[in-house]
């Protein structure tokens, strides 16, 4: 009796398989190497499987944190009413390629949201140099460079950085909104080219009071992608003096700017991902989420049942670790400071392991 | 991996029991089963024929063996709808799958899931296949070529290079 597994019976236990399995079995055969990545197979896969990882990035290197496997001591104190569980990240070593040595790697100056598992990486050197990267394949893409755009940071100030995914029409897609040139350039990493369109943005800019600013020194303003978008909080001039919130969302299909409500708090801290919802977080660490996506009634107050994440600790960014995750028990393994202490001045991003390749359409483009 | 040793044991031969209906199944090889319909509609291929009234003779259940056809009867039994499932059991019952090593392990796995997959049974073909998932994600490339019968069509040199690039995955 012949006993070969049908392809599709194949790639249905492979949809099950965690990445780095699937990189080791992309060695298998050459069908197996492009089924793995190709977007068919990627989709089934992210409907299958979840994995909840991290990248740690410092001036040095990247890290990977995978808390389904390098986690050692389960419960180090089972004394204490807290458990706490110690992880070991794994340093990935040359995260770019060849052409950008790893000599030159300073750091990032900025590190988007992941969205769909990948994430958009601007370098600290060379400058303007934007990358493409999935830390579950650990393979990145450099964005071409547009032609006689050589932006200076602190030219940036106006401008709106953002990546994410849309899956309509199963694209990445990397934003600069140039609010006062009024235009916006749009990377789709799907056509693996750049165009320019005029800016629709919603707002007057002399209304602005500021744009929210969460970078590490106020250069990027980058966006939270959600749902085919990519959102931004703005401060608007109240009629009082007062400064009030609004948000804007670029929607990568259409490629239009629409407006949504923000919910009225005094002081906001943060805005990010929580449970696939918007969620807002205010100066008093109290949290909102958008139940219906774009329902201004809908935001609401939850509870975080824990402890809040440790601003006190000399991390930048750990808030967002728990934030990105959908289960507040997470929030408690990662904040003992003792955990990553081999690695010193880092952020931290999460992200959903996902096999696809940032280069796949780019090579069909060759072919 | 064992097989039961009879399929539904609660069938005493009548074709009715209450208001439900006993479907009878013959397997590839000529064994004969009779089952609830209720718990048979669980392949949505045997549902087609019962909606379609297709299914008043006895269903052939080809490409199935009889073998594998008692351990697909003996999931369902576990799985019907409505009856109190055991967790433990239920555990236990996938719990076979846990380690495929040997050549019958494999072949049994390999027969239930294309059984799934012929009689269309989603569950079935769900948990296979998550199954085999965790026992082979730590294999090697030899051994999964091995395992699904595939020969490597790449040169030496496409799978060096292959294997450089994603040389992390082979380590631990």
């Amino acid at each position: 009796m012949s006993s070969t597994f049908p392809s599709d019976l194949i790639a249905g236990i492979l949809s099950y398989l965690p990445v780095k399995s699937l990189c080791r079995f992309k060695c298998v055969s050459k069908s197996w190497s492009v089924s793995i990545i190709h977007p068919q197979f990627v989709k089934v896969h992210q409907a299958r499987t979840r994995r909840q990882k991290f990248l740690l990035v410092n001036d040095a290197s990247f890290y990977h944190v995978d808390p389904d496997t390098s986690l050692l001591h389960q419960e180090l104190s089972s004394s204490s009413s807290s458990s706490y569980r110690k992880v070991f990240p794994i340093k990935h070593d040359r995260p770019f390629k060849e052409e950008h040595d790893h000599h030159n790697f300073r750091g990032c100056h900025w590190v988007s949201e992941s969205s769909n598992g990948l994430f958009c990486i601007l370098m600290n050197h060379p400058p303007d140099n934007f990358f493409v990267y999935n830390p579950s394949t650990r393979e990145s893409k450099k964005i071409p460079n547009m032609e006689s755009e050589k932006e200076s940071y602190y030219r940036m100030h106006y401008t709106l950085h953002g990546f994410g995914y849309a899956e309509s029409i199963d694209d990445y897609k990397f934003v600069k909104v140039l609010i006062k040139r009024k235009i916006i350039q749009i990377f789709s990493l799907r056509n693996n080219s750049w165009k320019t369109i005029k800016c629709d943005f919603p707002f007057n800019v002399n209304n602005f009071r500021d744009i929210f600013v969460f970078s590490f020194n106020g250069a990027v303003q980058y966006g939270i992608p959600l749902n085919g978008a990519i959102h931004w909080v703005v401060v608007m001039h109240g009629y009082n003096g007062l400064g009030y919130y609004s948000m804007v969302a670029f929607d990568l299909v259409e490629e239009k700017f629409k407006t949504l409500p923000v919910i009225e708090i005094a002081k906001l801290k943060r805005v990010t991902v929580f449970r696939d919802r918007l969620c807002i977080v205010d100066c008093h660490d109290r949290f909102w989420i958008m139940e219906e996506y774009g329902v201004e009634e809908s935001w609401t107050r939850i509870s975080i049942s824990k402890k809040p994440y440790p601003y006190k600790c000399a991390w930048k960014n750990i808030g967002y670790l728990f934030m990105n995750l959908d289960d507040d028990g997470w929030l408690q393994r990662y904040y003992e400071s003792t955990v990553f202490d081999c690695i010193r001045s880092y952020t931290m991003h999460a992200y959903v392991e996902n096999p696809v390749s940032p280069n796949f359409h780019r090579r069909c483009h060759h072919k | 991996m064992s097989t039961a040793a009879t399929a539904d044991a609660s069938s005493s031969g009548d074709t009715t029991e209450g208001s439900v209906r006993l479907l009878t199944l013959q397997s590839e090889d000529g064994e004969v089963f009779e089952v609830k319909e209720t718990i048979a509609t669980q392949s949505v291929t045997i549902k087609g024929m019962v909606d379609d009234d297709c299914a008043t003779s006895t269903i052939p259940v080809c490409n199935v063996t009889g073998r594998t056809l008692a351990m697909v009867i003996e999931w369902w039994n576990k799985h019907e709808i409505g009856a109190v499932s055991n967790e433990k059991e239920l555990k236990e019952w996938e719990s076979q799958f846990d380690t495929i090593d040997d050549k019958s392990d494999r072949d049994d796995v390999y027969d239930l899931l294309m059984a799934a997959n012929y009689l269309n049974i989603p569950t079935l073909l769900d948990c296979c296949t998550s199954a085999v998932a965790e026992a082979i994600k730590g294999k090697s490339t030899d051994e999964m070529r091995e395992f699904f019968d595939i020969k490597s069509d790449f040169d030496e040199k496409e799978e060096d290079a292959l294997r450089k690039e994603n040389q992390w995955a082979f380590e631990n």
